[in-house]
C-alpha cells in the first residue's frame, strides 16, 4: 500500500516511522548507555562549549556507539509492521483480507477446542501452582530434565503439519469468480488455490543472485578437493573483519554466501541484534523461576513433542535437556506476545479460576501466546549445534521465532506466510517441472502433501544438520523464508527420475523420505540458475 | 482527519453493461455517484475509502460556478484523478481490501467549489466476481491548520532560567527577588524543583516501553479452560 501513496505521504510516513522508533528506543538499555557515553564525552576537559554538540557527536561515532544505534534502528525497521492507514482497524493491520482473518480465527478456535477437550478428558487444569516441594525438585533436576519420564501417553500433539495443510486447502476467496471459463485463469494443478502475488523465478534469481555458480560459497568451496583450506581461511579472515565492524547489515551481506561454522554464532547474533548481556541473563533467570512456580498443560505438550521428534533423531537427541530448558522458558516469556502485532494470530485467552468473564482477571494462555504443534521443538534443535550457552541459545531462538518461524504456522496473506510459501512451491514446480508435477498429480501424490512438512518446519530434522544451518544462514541473510519453497522445488527436480517411476503416493513419499544426503548449495544453484536463458 | 466528514449521499454503484442488460457480460467498470444535498459547493480536501477489489480509480467532480456565469456550464465535469492504481496487480490480492486516502495534493486539478463527485471504478481482471469501494468519506479543505497550543508565559520564563544564555531574564528576576531570613534564594529552590520535575517527567516518559513480563494476576495463574470469546 505504501508504494501507492504519493510523494507527500512518503515524508509523513517517514516522520511517523521515526517517531515510532524513537519511542521504542527510549527506555531501552541502549538509550541510557548512549546518554552515559555522551555525558562522559561532554565531561572531557578538552571540549569547548561552543561546539559541544559536534564534538560529542563525533566522539560517539569514534567510540562505536553510533554504530550500535544504527543497528538498533535497523532492527526496528526490519521488524516494524507495515504502515497502516489511520482509519483501518487493529485487525486490519494484522491481516488485511477479511476472509483470511476469518479462517485464522476459526483455526484458532479449533485448537482451543482441542486443548479444552484434552483438559476435560484427562481432568487436568491448564495451569496450576506447583506445591513448594515440587518446585524444589524441579529446581534440582533443571539440568537433566530429560531423565524425567512422566507418563504422557494420554497427551497428543494439538495439531500436526498434515492437519494444518488440510485447513489451508479449504481456503477460498469468496469473491473469486467460479464460472467455468475462468477456472483455468487462477487454478493451478496444486492443492492451494489462492490469488496471492508470488515471485517468479526471474525475481527470485535477482533476489538470490549471490548464489550463482560463479560466486564462491561456504558449503561448496570449503569442501572441494582443490584449495579448500585457502578459501576457508580467507573467508574466516573476512568474517573476523565483519564481526569487528559490529554492523548488522554487513553481517547479513556476508552471510549470503554462508557462515563459516566457527563464526556462525556471532554472525547470527549480530544479524539478529541479540546481545545477551547481564540484564538478559537476569531476565532468563526470572523466566526460569516462573517455570518452577507454575505447571502448565503446555509443558506436557512440549515434553511430548521433544520425546516424539528430537529425542528420536540421531542428530539431536543429545540436546534433549537444552530443548526442555529453552522451550519451557519460552512458554513463560511475555515478550513473545509483541510479535502478535505483526501476526494474523491472536493469543488464546482465559480467566483465572472462579473469575470467569471478569475482564480484570483475563489472562493470556500460555503466557507467551504460542501453542506448540507437532514438531515445534525442531525450531530449536539445530541451534544447539551453534550455541552452547543456554541463555544465548534461548534469546537467539526467541528472536528467530518472532521474526520468521511464527509465519510458518499461522494463516495469513503475508508474502512470507505459509500460504504464500506453499503457493510459491506449487507454482515453481508447475512452471519448471510440469511433467513431474502432472505425473505426481495423476498418481494421487500431490507434491505439496510431501513438501509441506519440510516448509512448515523450515527443513529442520529433514536435512543433515550442517546443511540445515547453511540454509538458515540464507534465511537470516536474505531476511526471507522464500528460500524454503525454492529448496523444496529443487529437491523434487533433483529426484525427478526416481519420482517419474513411482505409481503410488507411498512410493513417492518413500523416495523423498531421506534428504540427509543432499548438499544444499549446489541444489539451490541448479534450481535457481540452470534454467537461465 | 480530525475534522468531520462531509454529509453526503453515496448512491448505489452502476455497473456498465453492453448490449442486452440480461446477458452476463462484465465490462469491468462501474460508477458511484455522490450527491451533496445540503451543501451548495465545497472545496474538497481529501477522500478516504476502503477498497474491495477495485483495480483502478478515477474521480470526476462537478464544479459549480458563480451565479454570473452561464447556467449551462454548470454541468461541466472535471477529472481530478485518472486511473489511480489501487491494486498493483489486478489479478492478485495485494491492495484488494486496503484503506486509501486520496489527498488534494495527489489530484490533477484543485477540486474547488465541488457540487457532486463521481467515482469511476475499473477492474480489468475476470478473477473477481464483483468489485466496489466502501466507506467513502469526503473531507472539506481547510486552509488554516489549527495553530499549535502556545505555552503560558510563566512556564516559558521559568524554563528559560535553565539555559546558559538567558542572562537577561535572570537580571529582571533579580530585581523582584525578595529576601527572607532562613529561606534560601527562590531561584535555587525553583531550579532544584525544576530538576526534580524534569526527573519525574523523564521517568514517566521511559516507563512505557519496558514491561515487567508478568503473566499472572496477583501471583495467581490457576486456569481450568480456555475462553471462547
Amino acid at each position: 500500500m505504501s508504494a501507492l501513496q504519493g510523494q507527500g505521504d512518503q515524508s509523513e510516513h517517514l516522520s511517523v516511522l521515526i517517531a515510532h522508533i524513537v519511542q521504542e528506543l527510549r527506555g531501552t538499555v541502549l538509550h541510557s548507555q548512549l546518554k552515559r557515553a555522551a555525558q562522559f564525552q561532554a565531561g572531557k576537559p578538552n571540549i569547548h562549549l561552543s561546539d559541544l554538540k559536534k564534538e560529542v557527536h563525533s566522539a560517539l561515532v569514534e567510540t562505536g556507539w553510533e554504530r550500535k544505534l544504527r543497528n538498533a534502528v535497523y532492527k526496528h525497521m526490519v521488524l516494524y509492521p507495515q504502515m497502516n492507514h489511520p482509519s483501518s482497524s487493529g485487525e486490519h493491520c494484522k491481516e488485511p483480507l477479511s476472509y483470511i482473518r476469518k479462517s485464522q480465527s476459526n483455526w484458532e478456535k479449533r485448537i482451543l477446542k482441542s486443548l479444552n477437550s484434552m483438559c476435560t478428558e484427562l481432568s487436568v487444569p491448564l495451569a496450576r501452582k506447583r506445591p513448594l516441594q515440587e518446585q524444589k525438585e524441579l529446581k534440582m533436576k533443571w539440568n537433566e530434565l530429560g531423565t524425567d519420564e512422566p507418563d504422557l501417553s494420554a497427551f497428543r500433539p494439538v495439531y500436526a503439519p498434515k492437519d494444518f495443510l488440510d485447513v489451508l486447502m479449504t481456503l477460498k476467496n469468496p469473491n473469486c469468480n467460479s464460472s467455468h471459463e475462468n477456472k483455468s485463469m487462477v487454478h493451478t494443478w496444486g492443492l492451494i488455490q489462492m490469488p496471492f502475488k508470488i515471485k517468479t523465478m526471474k525475481e527470485l534469481r535477482d533476489q538470490y543472485w549471490e548464489l550463482t555458480m560463479t560466486e564462491s560459497q561456504t558449503g561448496v568451496d570449503d569442501l572441494s578437493e582443490i584449495a579448500a583450506d585457502v578459501y576457508e581461511t580467507e573467508r574466516t579472515k573476512l568474517g573476523k573483519k565483519v564481526l569487528q565492524a559490529g554492523h548488522s547489515p554487513l553481517a547479513q551481506q556476508f552471510s549470503k554466501k554462508g557462515c563459516p561454522a566457527t563464526q556462525r554464532c556471532d554472525l547470527w547474533a549480530q544479524i539478529l541484534g541479540v546481545t545477551s548481556d547481564d540484564i538478559d541473563k537476569l531476565y532468563y533467570e526470572q523466566l526460569k523461576s516462573y517455570v518452577f512456580q507454575h505447571d502448565l498443560l503446555v509443558d506436557s505438550l512440549i515434553y511430548k513433542d521433544i520425546k516424539l521428534t528430537a529425542t528420536n533423531d540421531d542428530n539431536y537427541f543429545v540436546f534433549e535437556d537444552y530443548l526442555y530448558q529453552a522451550l519451557l522458558v519460552f512458554s513463560r516469556d511475555t515478550h513473545v506476545l509483541k510479535h502478535f502485532a505483526n501476526s494474523s494470530a491472536t493469543p488464546a485467552k482465559s480467566y483465572i479460576r472462579g473469575k470467569l468473564g471478569m475482564e480484570e482477571y483475563a489472562v493470556v494462555y500460555p503466557p507467551n501466546g504460542v501453542i506448540p504443534f507437532h514438531g515445534f521443538s525442531m525450531f530449536v534443535s539445530p541451534l544447539c549445534y551453534v550455541y552452547h550457552d543456554p541463555v544465548r541459545l534461548y534469546f537467539i531462538f526467541r528472536e528467530l521465532y518472532m521474526r520468521y518461524f511464527f509465519r510458518l504456522h499461522n494463516i495469513s496473506s503475508h508474502p512470507q506466510g505459509i500460504v504464500a510459501l506453499s503457493i510459491l512451491f506449487e507454482s515453481l514446480l508447475q512452471t519448471h517441472q510440469p511433467q513431474l508435477f502432472y505425473h505426481l498429480r495423476e498418481i494421487g501424490a500431490q507434491p505439496l502433501r510431501i513438501a509441506f512438512k519440510w516448509i512448515m518446519r523450515a527443513f529442520s530434522g529433514f536435512l543433515a544438520s550442517d546443511q540445515l544451518l547453511l540454509l538458515w544462514d540464507r534465511i537470516l541473510a536474505y531476511n526471507s523464508l522464500e528460500i524454503l519453497p525454492v529448496l523444496a522445488m529443487a529437491i523434487f527436480a533433483f529426484r525427478r527420475v526416481n519420482l517419474m517411476e513411482v505409481t503410488t503416493f507411498s512410493a513417492a513419499d518413500a523416495v523423498m523420505a531421506d534428504l540427509t544426503g543432499l548438499k544444499l548449495v549446489p541444489l539451490l544453484q541448479v534450481a535457481i540458475f540452470s534454467s537461465q536463458r | 482527519m480530525a475534522s468531520k466528514p462531509l454529509n453526503c449521499i453515496v448512491k448505489k454503484p452502476v455497473v456498465l453493461k453492453i448490449g442486452d442488460p440480461r446477458t452476463e457480460f462484465s465490462s469491468g467498470a462501474a460508477v458511484i455517484e455522490i450527491a451533496m444535498p445540503n451543501i451548495k459547493s465545497v472545496d474538497l480536501g481529501e477522500v478516504t475509502f476502503k477498497n474491495n477489489y477495485t483495480a483502478y480509480l478515477s474521480i470526476k467532480v462537478r464544479c459549480s460556478f458563480k451565479s454570473s456565469e452561464v447556467s449551462g456550464r454548470d454541468t461541466k465535469w472535471k477529472t481530478v484523478l485518472r486511473r489511480y492504481p489501487l491494486m498493483p496487480d489486478p489479478h492478485c490480492e495485494p491492495g484488494s481490501q486496503d484503506y486509501f486516502t486520496i489527498s488534494r495534493k495527489q489530484m490533477l486539478a484543485e477540486p474547488n467549489r465541488v457540487a457532486a463527485v463521481r467515482f469511476i471504478l475499473q477492474q480489468p481482471s475476470p478473477v473477481w466476481s464483483h468489485f466496489i469501494i466502501e466507506d467513502i468519506n469526503l473531507y472539506e479543505y481547510k486552509v488554516d491548520a489549527p495553530s499549535p497550543v502556545s505555552l503560558p508565559q510563566w512556564l516559558l520564563r521559568h524554563t528559560g532560567d535553565d539555559g546558559d544564555n538567558d542572562n537577561d531574564t535572570q537580571d529582571e528576576d533579580k530585581e523582584e527577588e525578595i529576601y527572607l531570613e532562613g529561606v534560601p534564594p527562590i531561584d535555587n529552590i525553583s531550579s532544584g524543583l525544576q530538576q526534580l520535575w524534569a526527573l519525574t517527567e523523564s521517568v514517566r516518559a521511559n516507563q512505557t516501553a519496558a514491561s515487567l513480563g508478568r503473566y499472572d494476576i496477583d501471583g495467581c495463574y490457576e486456569i481450568n479452560l480456555l475462553s471462547y470469546t
